[in-house]
């Protein structure tokens, strides 16, 4: 079965006066029909500018120069950008961050989802306020008519994330990539909202990219997670295999960073050091710096090493080596 | 992008706008277009005597003679006149006249006019000066007026120029009011006003039953169009047929301009300097080192002589004015009834004017500041200029100070300036004098702008004795001495008489000015 | 203040009527207050000036008509007094009646008010659409010529002194180029009982000019706020998210962008106008257009003190209203304000 998504060797550069940043470096993965995959990294580690790679909204002074992002079988880099907005919001979705920002404060939620709704498809307008209440309704908004004629700023948080994704699955997209959806809400409602997209994902066979700095988000969530590293995958793989049995000394790192794991009244393990500044990468391995596992093999690039159960990472020293 | 495509239509819409045909400019026949500087204030004519009323509504009103600012008035609703008595003047009014409702003009329709004058509330500037003189009123049948006066006065025939004749049936209790609503703006005129916008336009019409030469108009408008510049635009842009007061900074432009024609004519309008003669000690004098002068060096003739000497007049006509004004060397303007010709011209002499203020004990001069007005007569801030330029080549550090109107006169009457400039336009050469020179008095109303309270008692007995003198010779004889007298004492120091201009459409119109220089459509005629 | 409730229920509607209603009369009372101050100040500054009677007197004019024309305009009285008569008319909406032309002073402001208003609302029309179009253009191609080009012109259009532009104007398209007249209001025509010269093709042909040049500078600046607006709102994530949802860039524009833009530029637009009604004075003396500014410079010049008076308290009235009006469209447009 081909799968739903491939990118293969996408960069992003950003070109300014004091040089280029690499943003996103090489990357290659794939998403399946109906998968999850949790796209985890820091800030500053290149996930935002895959997802709007994917979607073809880099801007200048950023660029995609090179790689290809297979969709259905079209080559999205290379597709113009009327049928590139054709698929926007219908086949292909996003997800912000914080939706306070993003949703138009002028303007009520249900002429932003009507417009969404016209935007693809020529219906009636009452036909168009229709699927914006039933998609309300979907997300588990009560009272969806009054809501509709509502501002964004009379919801509260966790509403508006959820009028995201009514949005987001108006057209009952193929694949929905979320950029930090839940960062900005409470713990409590956060969990309602990673349970919302569980069921839409199982009902709709939606696949969907959860990128994410926390580790624990995706834990309960993804089906498959791949973790980038100063714009570079450094790992990939099944959750159980990445989770479990992480080859990266960085994703090993992360996963023993989260406070649950560590010992009660002991000090809370860190990764030394800083992530290093995208402007001007040397070559090699971006992790050396902080890496305890580093030697002068590092200085070149690492080549993608690839189990047979699909689980990949870019090491020299991968940390299964070092156990025992 | 589409907005580019929202842009290009929204400018092909402007330029579709913009294109309209450029209709705005012709004339529709017999319609006279005339640009002023300013329109009546009122349609009463005798609320406020000011020279664009006057003008104004002599097109619906007339009088019993035409002031035109030349030696001698013309018959109007008046066909002849003559002295009966010492005191009493008779005029012989013209028959089958009409108002233009069908009312006939009859003598007592005159004694009502002149009995109204006085009664206007409220008026900035009444015509009473005019009819204050005539004491008593006779109509032995309806075409003779007889006007008896207290002493003999010769100016009656003029001074009735200035009082437009309404109806005693018509006009009985009519106020200002109802004037300016047009609902008793009936006249015996040439023509019928229709429309009156304050401050902006009069629109007028033939009156098909006036009793004089027919008019070839049959609509005019009068429009007040306060910047030269834009007068004369809308002149060449065929908006306007007649124009008065080209500014000089546009003369050469009007002048080459081949569908124009441009008319210089001289006006009754002298431009003067007023020196302090009279304090001890005056506003605005400093000696080198800037202290006060503690005495006033203009008491003294010789130094107001020197003065007047220093300015060369003909420089101020050709430089500052453009050739458009002639140097004046007597308050009056040549036309003038009572302009005196003998009286010879001030020399431009400034070596001489040294030695005079040598003589007079002020070898070193004196530093002082003069003043005028900005914006009051054409060109009034350069000519200030350059008199003080003229002062300070013979010694006396001139600098010069010019303000606005609204601040100048107050200033002026309050004697705060020890020398200014201003300038007076009148028919008459005797009320030059009376106005400016003769001396002040509140009890008889005398020398009212005589702001510098000049006082010369040998002056003030040629003035009344003339203004009793009923021979004109004699007259003009005494006028001219008492104007001597004046001139040798330096009671004033006239600089320049100023022109009016005009400009007509070569094409369309032909316009007759007159010295008095007032906006008529009886002036103009179609080419 | 956010609307916490996540239960069923909206949250608070916008403002009531009542409400409003309230916040009208309460600005309105304020307006009378800086009516009296306006006048208090304007009596105070034109008595200071000079003295009008000198001005309006005939040359032959003696002593006793000097002093019974100062007389009958009440300016032999100390200012106070002459203050406090002004009042007690005005408590009656008498301000007296011009010195120059001795009608009602006030009647007189009202009656030329309706051609101002013409001026000043075709500036304001032609200097909003201009504004708008053309700032979005600069916006959207703000590094390419064309956007540069706008920004240029926009700082021409902000130094050019009215004057100048005036008078190349009626050089140009007048005398030239023989499209518009030159000079006054053109014909006006009665639609629903109001009498403009909008209303006919003959008053069209006339104002253009004279509005072309009264809207300059305002459209300039109109330029350059939209265009520094939309060049943010551009940035803004919302419109990104707009792209997001494969929305058309029309309506990402014509819908999101400008009504983003609007709202800031609701408010300049309508100081603007009180601007233009107060400024249109040189317009209007150029082209000879008879309106307000036109009567107050001619009453200035004469110390015309009534109608100097009426005037001032006419535009500031005016000011009064117009604020109003924006905060309330402001108010309509952001549903954020007044939401509590």
């Amino acid at each position: 079965m081909s799968a739903l998504l491939e990118v293969r060797g996408l960069s992003t550069h950003f070109t300014g006066r004091t040089g280029t940043v690499r943003a996103v470096d090489d990357i290659s993965f794939s998403v399946a029909r109906g998968q999850v995959l949790g796209l985890v990294g820091e800030s500053g580690s290149g996930k935002s500018v895959t997802g709007f790679s994917i979607l073809g909204l880099i801007d200048p002074p950023g660029r995609i120069v090179a790689g290809q992002v297979m969709f259905q079988g079209r080559n999205l880099v290379t597709l113009g950008e009327s049928a590139l907005r054709g698929l926007r919001g219908n086949r292909l979705a996003m997800i912000f961050q914080d939706p306070m920002l993003t949703l138009n404060p002028v303007l009520s939620i249900g002429t932003q989802m009507i417009e969404t709704v016209l935007a693809h498809e020529q219906v009636s307008r009452a036909e168009a306020y229709r699927r914006a209440r039933d998609s309300l309704g979907l997300v588990g908004i009560p009272s969806p008519e009054e809501r509709l004629a509502a501002y964004p700023h009379q919801f509260s948080g966790g509403m508006r994330q959820r009028v995201a994704i009514a949005i987001a699955t108006l057209h009952r997209p193929d694949l929905i990539i979320a950029d930090e959806p839940t960062t900005a809400l409470d713990v409590t409602i956060q969990a309602q909202i990673l349970a919302e997209m569980q069921t839409l994902s199982r009902d709709f066979g939606t696949a969907l990219i959860w990128i994410t700095h926390d580790l624990s988000v995706v834990a309960g969530l993804a089906d498959a997670i791949a973790v980038m590293y100063a714009g570079r995958i450094v790992e990939a793989g099944s959750v159980a295999d990445v989770l479990d049995r992480p080859r990266h000394p960085y994703t090993s790192g992360l996963i023993g960073s989260v406070p649950s794991r560590n010992q009660r009244g002991a000090r809370l393990r860190q990764i030394p050091g800083n992530t290093p500044s995208l402007l001007n990468l040397p070559e090699g391995c971006a992790f050396r710096s902080r890496c305890s596992y580093a030697d002068t093999a590092c200085a070149q690039n690492p080549p993608l090493s690839e189990s047979a159960s699909g689980h990949s990472s870019r090491c020299f020293h991968p940390v299964h080596e070092h156990v025992g | 992008m589409l907005t580019r495509r929202d842009g290009l239509r929204l400018a092909g819409a402007t330029a579709g706008v913009a294109a309209f045909p450029g209709l705005g400019h012709a004339q529709s026949a017999n319609r006279l277009r005339m640009g002023v500087g300013l329109t009546p204030n009122s349609i009463d004519p005798h609320y406020h005597n000011t020279g664009q009323n006057n003008s104004a509504l002599r097109h619906v009103f007339d009088t019993l003679v035409n002031e035109l600012g030349q030696q001698d008035v013309t018959p109007c609703l008046a066909e002849s006149w003559r002295l009966v008595d010492e005191l009493t003047w008779e005029f012989k009014l013209r028959q089958g006249v009409t108002f233009t409702d069908g009312t006939p003009f009859v003598a007592a329709d005159v004694v009502f006019s002149f009995q109204r004058v006085p009664t206007i509330p409220n008026s900035p500037g009444l015509f009473t000066p005019y009819v204050k003189l005539i004491t008593k009123f006779e109509t032995p049948d309806d075409h003779t007026v007889l006007m008896h006066t207290d002493k003999p006065y010769p100016f009656v025939p003029r001074d009735v120029a200035w009082v437009q004749i309404l109806s005693h049936k018509i006009h009985a209790g009519a106020t200002t009011d109802d004037f300016n609503s047009l609902k008793v703006a009936i006249g015996t005129g040439p023509y019928k006003i229709t429309k009156y916008t304050p401050g902006d336009a009069v629109e007028l019409v033939r009156n098909e039953g006036y009793w004089g030469k027919k008019q070839p108009w049959a609509s005019v408008q009068l429009k007040a169009i306060a910047q030269p510049e834009t007068r004369l635009i809308a002149l060449m842009s065929g908006d306007l047929d007649v124009i008065g007061g080209v500014a000089p900074q546009d003369m050469a432009r009007a002048q080459g301009n081949a569908d124009l024609s441009v008319q210089l004519f001289p006006s009754v309008e002298v431009v003067y300097l007023f020196p302090d003669s009279t304090r001890d000690v005056s506003p605005n004098m400093f000696d080198k080192t800037g202290k006060p002068l503690t005495s006033n060096p203009m008491r003294d003739a010789r130094v107001r002589r020197a003065l007047s000497m220093s300015i060369d007049r003909k420089a101020i006509v050709e430089r500052v004015m453009q050739k458009a004004g002639a140097p004046a060397y007597q308050m009056a303007a040549a036309t003038e009834d009572g302009y005196d010709p003998s009286i010879p011209e001030i020399p431009y002499d400034p070596a001489g004017a040294k030695k005079l203020l040598a003589e007079a004990g002020w070898p070193d001069g004196w530093k002082m500041t003069i003043n005028g007005p900005v914006g009051f007569i054409s060109n009034d801030d350069k000519i200030l200029q350059a008199v003080g330029g003229f002062f300070s080549r013979i010694g006396v550090e001139t600098s010069v100070e010019s303000v606005s109107p609204a601040v100048y006169f107050g200033k002026a009457t309050n004697r705060e300036y020890c020398l200014f400039m201003t300038s007076f336009s009148v028919p008459l050469a005797i009320t030059d004098l009376k106005s400016l020179i003769v001396t002040k008095s509140a009890q008889t109303g005398d020398g009212p702008f005589n702001r510098q309270l000049y006082s010369n008692k040998q002056l003030d007995d040629l003035v009344f004795q003339a203004q009793s003198t009923l021979d004109p010779a004699e007259r003009r004889k005494l006028i001219g001495k008492a104007m001597r007298v004046a001139m040798d004492d330096v009671a004033v120091m006239p600089v320049i008489n100023t022109v009016a201009t005009w400009a007509t459409r070569k094409a369309a119109v032909k316009y007759n000015a007159v010295p008095l220089g007032w906006a008529w459509a009886m002036l103009a005629e179609p080419v | 203040m956010p609307c916490r409730s996540a239960g069923p229920g909206p949250c608070s509607p916008s403002p009531s009527e009542p409400r409003v209603l309230l916040y009208v009369v309460r600005r309105l009372g304020q307006s009378v207050l800086l009516l009296l101050a306006m006048s208090m100040i304007v009596f105070l500054a034109v008595y200071a000036i000079g003295d009008p009677v000198e001005l309006l007197v005939s040359p032959q004019a003696t002593q006793a008509e000097i002093a019974a024309t100062r007389a009958a305009f009440g300016l032999d009285q100390p200012l106070t007094t002459q203050y406090g008569l002004f009042l007690a008319n005005a408590l009656h909406g008498d301000l007296g009646r011009s010195f120059i032309f001795h009608e009602p002073a006030l009647a007189l402001v009202v009656s030329r008010m309706g051609a101002t208003l013409e001026l000043a609302l075709s500036a304001l029309l032609i200097a909003t659409t201009l504004g708008i179009a053309l700032g979005l253009i600069a916006a959207l191609h703000s590094d390419g010529w064309i956007g540069r080009a706008i920004m240029s012109g926009s700082i021409l259009g902000l130094s050019l002194p009215t004057f100048w532009v005036g008078i190349l104007m009626l050089l140009c398209f007048s005398l030239w180029l023989g499209w518009f007249p030159a000079i006054g209001r053109g014909r006006t025509g009665d639609v629903f009982g109001i009498a403009s010269s909008l209303f006919t093709l003959d008053g069209l042909r006339h104002i253009v000019l004279p509005a072309s040049t009264l809207a300059l500078g305002n459209t300039a600046l109109t330029i350059r706020l939209t265009r520094s607006g939309a060049v943010e709102v551009l940035q803004s994530e919302f419109v990104k998210y707009a792209r997001a949802r494969g929305l058309a860039p029309r309506r990402i524009l014509m819908v999101h962008v400008l009504r983003a833009v609007l709202i800031p530029l609701i408010t300049i637009v309508g100081i603007e106008f009180g601007g233009l009604i107060a400024f249109s004075v040189v317009t209007e003396t150029i082209f000879a257009w008879p309106g307000m500014g036109k009567l107050i410079i001619d009453s200035i010049y004469v110390l015309d003190r009534p109608v100097i008076v009426a005037y001032l308290m006419v535009i500031v009235f005016l000011f009064v209203v117009i604020n109003l009006v924006v905060d309330l469209l402001y108010r309509l447009l952001d549903p954020r304000i007044g939401a509590n």
